[in-house]
């Protein structure tokens, strides 16, 4: 269904917006990774600067439907730092009458693109926050990866950045990287936790189809890690991040205190956000939108000031709050009971009885006064209870 | 009419010789349909039936054909196509006196063309045999004609190969010459107007406005509109409230008498209550005995249907009574088991009627069943000396009540290309059939005729026979009687719980062959849990075969990528997906295609 940008608007009477999360899709990458399926292609400069000119017009457009100043703005990709330098602070700069010093900030880089002239962008233009897609320390899973960094440059660029003023890192790494053994994933982590990062988002490696390394996998030529390793790998992150004063507070992501990412937790409360760019999700007045990942055809229109491609739903009823639960439960804190009573005028446990009985008596699923949980164990399975409970709606 | 001119006939064919497409040819020849209203398959064509008001399906047509200086009334009454409905085959032809044998010049004499020549013969119809489609240029016409004589020998006929009339439904070639052949070599119909009234009911149909629509064929007496009347075998009674014919559309008549073929109407709200081969004679005047050949409809294959974990019980109980209104065929009864909870035990005519039905819930009424794997009716003896019949392996008395157990036995008859003589035998001994004879056809087609167990067959023996046979193999079967046999109850337990609806009953030779096959096929259907599962196959307490499913240790989706909320949603109900027809046993989701694959075959 083709969706006027209107159509995100019409029932904005109904509920005052508070749309105070911004995410920002830049779909550009320097070179593809073997495992990447994000929507993302081969930078050149005429596409970056267009799509500059574009994203900037599809913000003024959206404008009305955010709360300034934002809460939390997050620009991510593809790698928004493989731009110019120049043309990032444009972007950047559009976003500046958005936000505040309270605002969280956060830019997505890759080790392999920073450099001082990027470094000193970021910072002046008010980022506080930068998400390093450093994924392995071990040149050989890199290589496996597609990365086009090394771990040399991993350490450089969180000097760089450091110096520069933005103190506030999160390291992303990847377990279950074809060749990669428990020990490797071990010494990632302690390598990563020298780069003394507030935040580690621990994911576990998919083979989604179409990509080089899942027909490597489909080939014979890679090996999946086993489902017993990966566990083990997501129990050794666990364990090595709790020693080093790091909260798990939702199944692939840890922090320090204070330092949990505000941005990512306004989706799993499945609070409202406005997504700009090519292949962004939005979520506002209850209609769930997805810019369709075209750059051509998203710069086409929005050059000409016409609403960006899209494709737009909206739940109701049970529907969305199965939606709310899955969201919810992948938090270690899980779905607040009141909240959650707020919204739909129903208790989660009342909505959902079959699943929770069900649960609760293999010890998946626990209650407190004000929260239901999984298990701690039951994250790592979280997808067949969470499965459970849309087929319950 | 003068019933010296009513001619009363079948079409036997095997399944794609030809049957609708010459039927279609007769109502065009005989004026009944326009050539406009020519139509490939209109017998069968419901659209077609729907777009003229006929909500009925015409399964009796009657035309009229000039002759001779003479009219004739031509009674063409349609037979069910499939094995499924063999008792009720044999009662359309107990309608006849005679019927046009089909066979396709290019496919030759077929499993099923045997088998209705094999229930002709026993009804004591004459036979006219047709060599259709000739104009194939595959078809061989005198060959074809060869295996008609011999297979008309062999049952008893006596029609030389230069009998048969050779037919192109396609061109219209040959039809005029069948319609004189109808004409000529049946007889008339016999029965005497003014003796008391029988009247076979051979089909029924259900109709949103009329209710039952009761299709007859009086063989003797007369009926007229208004007349109380009352089915022998039931016992029931009505009153007609109106009377007719097709031709094809539906023709009101005041009365029908010996000979002549139609429906009656008379406010019968459900096809239960109307049984095929049953008898319609007037209350006031009643005849002193029952046509013979009746008998109550007869399951051979049962299932129990349980509701699916988005249906409720007393949905799936509503929906089955629905169906039953025009299903005279279908039985269900209430029952429950320990490890399913409520459910029916439904009894079908076969394993296609049961998958009708299973499709009709779905399509028609939106339910969602788990049913358990079919099961053929056993009669056990116990100790006792009493007799019961057992239609599900769990209600099988403890062995040390039971003297024994018979198991229904079929006559099979397998037509198979010569080659295939050796890989059909090999498949017949592992299926425990008794061999009876070979028939050759021609020099390189066979009969092979055998009695099997009914319940080696009912499942996937027709595809183990096609691909035996390069997919030339047919075969046809009907019930011949039950037979004792070393037979022992299977049970299956799953995380230590016995699970009745998977118990089967097998012959106790092929016991732990079947045993350890159930259990590796139930560990490859049951998904991994987030606990270990113990599956175990055991006769009584002895255990036979177990296996274990692993507890599940990975299954999450490591990352919500940009608040790409949709497409997470979307990958997670596509795991659930197929799996809405599944059952919770304890705490294990058993999906439906664990409960069949207790059947033999893979
Ligand atoms: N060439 C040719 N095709 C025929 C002839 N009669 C029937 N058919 C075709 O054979 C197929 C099966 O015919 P149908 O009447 O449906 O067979 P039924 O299953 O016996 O009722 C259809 O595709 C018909 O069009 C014929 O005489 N010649
Ligand atoms: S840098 Fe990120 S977005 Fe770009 S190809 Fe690699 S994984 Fe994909």
């Amino acid at each position: 269904m083709m969706c006027p940008q209107a159509c995100k608007k019409n029932c904005s009477q109904l509920s005052p917006p508070t749309t105070g999360a911004l995410y920002l899709h830049v779909p550009l990458c320097r070179r593809k990774c073997t495992y990447c399926d994000f929507y993302s292609i081969p930078i050149c400069p005429e596409t970056a600067r267009d799509f500059v000119t574009a994203a900037i017009a599809e913000l003024d457009a959206a404008r009305g439907d955010l709360t300034v100043p934002l809460r939390s703005v997050f620009v991510g990709g593809g790698t928004p730092t493989a731009m110019d330098a120049k043309l990032l602070e444009i972007l950047l700069r559009a976003v500046g009458p958005l936000v505040d010093k309270r605002t969280e900030f956060t830019v997505e880089a890759n080790p392999g693109t920073i450099d001082p002239a990027i470094a000193g962008v970021l910072a002046s233009a008010g980022v506080n926050r930068l998400s390093l897609g450093v994924q392995s320390l071990d040149v050989d899973e890199l290589r496996t990866l597609g990365r086009i960094h090394t771990p040399d440059e991993v350490r450089r660029a969180t000097d760089l950045l450091r110096s520069s003023g933005i103190s506030n890192l999160s390291v992303d790494l990847i377990y279950g990287i074809p060749g990669q053994t428990p020990d490797s994933w071990r010494q990632t982590l302690r390598g990563a936790l020298e780069l003394a990062p507030q935040h580690v988002s621990c994911y576990a490696l998919s083979f989604e189809g179409g990509t080089p390394l899942s027909d490597d996998l489909l080939s014979g030529r890679v090996a999946e890690m086993s489902d017993s390793l990966q566990k083990g790998c997501w129990l050794d992150a666990r364990r090595i991040l709790a020693s080093a004063g790091f909260e798990h507070y939702e199944i692939s992501n840890f922090a320090l205190a204070e330092s949990r990412c505000d941005h990512n937790i306004t989706y799993w409360k499945n609070e409202p956000y406005v997504g700009i760019g090519p292949g962004a999700a939005s979520y506002v007045n209850g209609y769930r939108t997805k810019n369709r990942p075209d750059l051509p055809a998203y710069i086409a229109a929005a050059l000409v000031g016409k609403p960006v491609p899209c494709d737009s739903e909206r739940l109701t009823g049970r529907k969305a709050m199965a939606e709310t639960l899955m969201l919810a439960l992948r938090m270690t804190q899980g779905v607040a009971i009141e909240s959650f009573k707020r919204r739909f005028n129903v208790d989660p446990l009342l909505a959902f009885p079959r699943t929770f009985a069900r649960y609760a008596e293999l010890g998946a699923i626990e209650v407190s006064d004000s929260h239901v949980r999984l298990s701690p164990d039951a994250l790592f399975v979280s997808d067949t209870i969470l499965a459970d409970i849309l087929a319950e709606a | 009419m003068d019933s010296s001119r009513i001619r009363n006939f079948s079409i036997i064919a095997h399944i794609d010789h030809g049957k609708s497409t010459l039927a279609d040819r007769v109502l065009l020849r005989t004026g009944a349909i326009t050539r406009r209203e020519f139509h490939d398959q209109m017998l069968d064509d419901m659209d077609l039936e729907r777009e003229r008001g006929i909500t009925i399906k015409s399964s009796a047509v009657t035309v009229e054909f000039a002759y001779g200086g003479e009219t004739y009334m031509l009674n063409m009454i349609d037979t069910p196509g499939h094995v499924d409905f063999h008792y009720e085959v044999s009662r359309s032809l107990t309608a006849c006196e005679g019927a046009l044998l089909v066979v396709d010049a290019a496919q030759g004499v077929e499993a099923q063309t045997v088998a209705n020549v094999h229930l002709a013969q026993r009804t004591g119809l004459v036979l006219v045999p047709v060599v259709n489609k000739i104009d194939l240029p595959s078809a061989s016409p005198e060959d074809t004609a060869m295996e008609i004589e011999h297979l008309l020998a062999s049952s008893g006929q006596q029609r030389a190969a230069e009998d048969c009339i050779f037919t192109s439904a396609k061109s219209g070639e040959g039809v005029e010459e069948m319609l004189r052949a109808i004409v000529e070599q049946l007889p008339p119909p016999s029965g005497d107007a003014d003796a008391r009234v029988k009247a076979l009911i051979f089909d029924s149909a259900y109709d949103d406005y009329r209710g039952v629509v009761v299709y007859v064929r009086l063989v003797d007496g007369k009926l007229n509109v208004g007349e109380k009347i009352c089915m022998m075998g039931t016992g029931s009674v009505y009153q007609i409230s109106e009377m007719g014919k097709f031709r094809p559309h539906p023709q009101r008549v005041q009365s029908l008498s010996a000979g002549e073929v139609g429906y009656i109407v008379a406010s019968i709200r459900s096809l239960a209550a109307v049984h095929v081969g049953d008898t319609i004679t007037l209350v006031n005047n009643p005849a002193a005995e029952a046509l013979e050949g009746y008998r109550p409809p007869k399951q051979m294959v049962f299932s129990d249907f349980y509701p699916g974990p988005n249906t409720q019980f007393p949905e799936l109980r509503e929906a089955l009574e629905k169906l039953l209104l025009n299903d005279a065929s279908l039985t269900f009864q209430p029952i429950s088991s320990e490890a399913m909870g409520f459910g029916f035990r439904c009894g079908f005519l076969g394993m296609l009627h049961m998958e009708i039905v299973q499709e009709r819930l779905e399509r028609e009424h939106g339910i969602e069943v788990v049913q358990t794997a079919p099961t053929v009716p056993y009669e056990v003896l116990l100790k006792d000396g009493s007799t019961v019949e057992v239609d599900s392996a769990g209600d099988l008395p403890e062995a040390n009540h039971l003297e024994e157990i018979r198991e229904p036995i079929v006559k099979v008859d397998l037509i198979v290309p010569s080659d295939a003589i050796g890989a059909v035998m090999q498949l017949s001994e592992d299926r425990r059939a008794t061999y009876i004879e070979t028939d050759y056809l021609s020099k390189d087609r066979v009969i092979l005729s055998y009695e099997f167990p009914l319940a080696e067959i009912i499942y996937d023996f027709y595809d183990k026979l096609k691909s035996a046979t390069r997919g030339y193999g047919t075969m046809d079967y009907e019930i011949s009687g039950y037979r004792a046999n070393d037979l022992v109850k299977l049970d299956v337990l799953v995380n230590n719980q016995c699970v009745d609806a998977l118990s089967i009953i097998c012959h106790r030779s092929k016991a732990d062959l079947r045993g350890r096959e159930i259990i590796r096929k139930l560990r490859k259907e049951i998904s991994r849990h987030m606990f270990e599962i113990p599956l175990q196959a055991a006769i009584g307490s002895r255990v036979i075969a177990r296996e274990t499913i692993k507890a599940l240790r990975k299954n999450v989706t490591a990352k919500c990528y940009g608040g790409d909320v949709t497409r997470k949603r979307k990958l997670l109900e596509k795991q659930k997906a197929g799996k809405k027809r599944m059952k919770m046993v304890g705490n294990v989701e058993i999906p439906q295609k664990a409960f069949l694959a207790v059947l033999e075959g893979d």
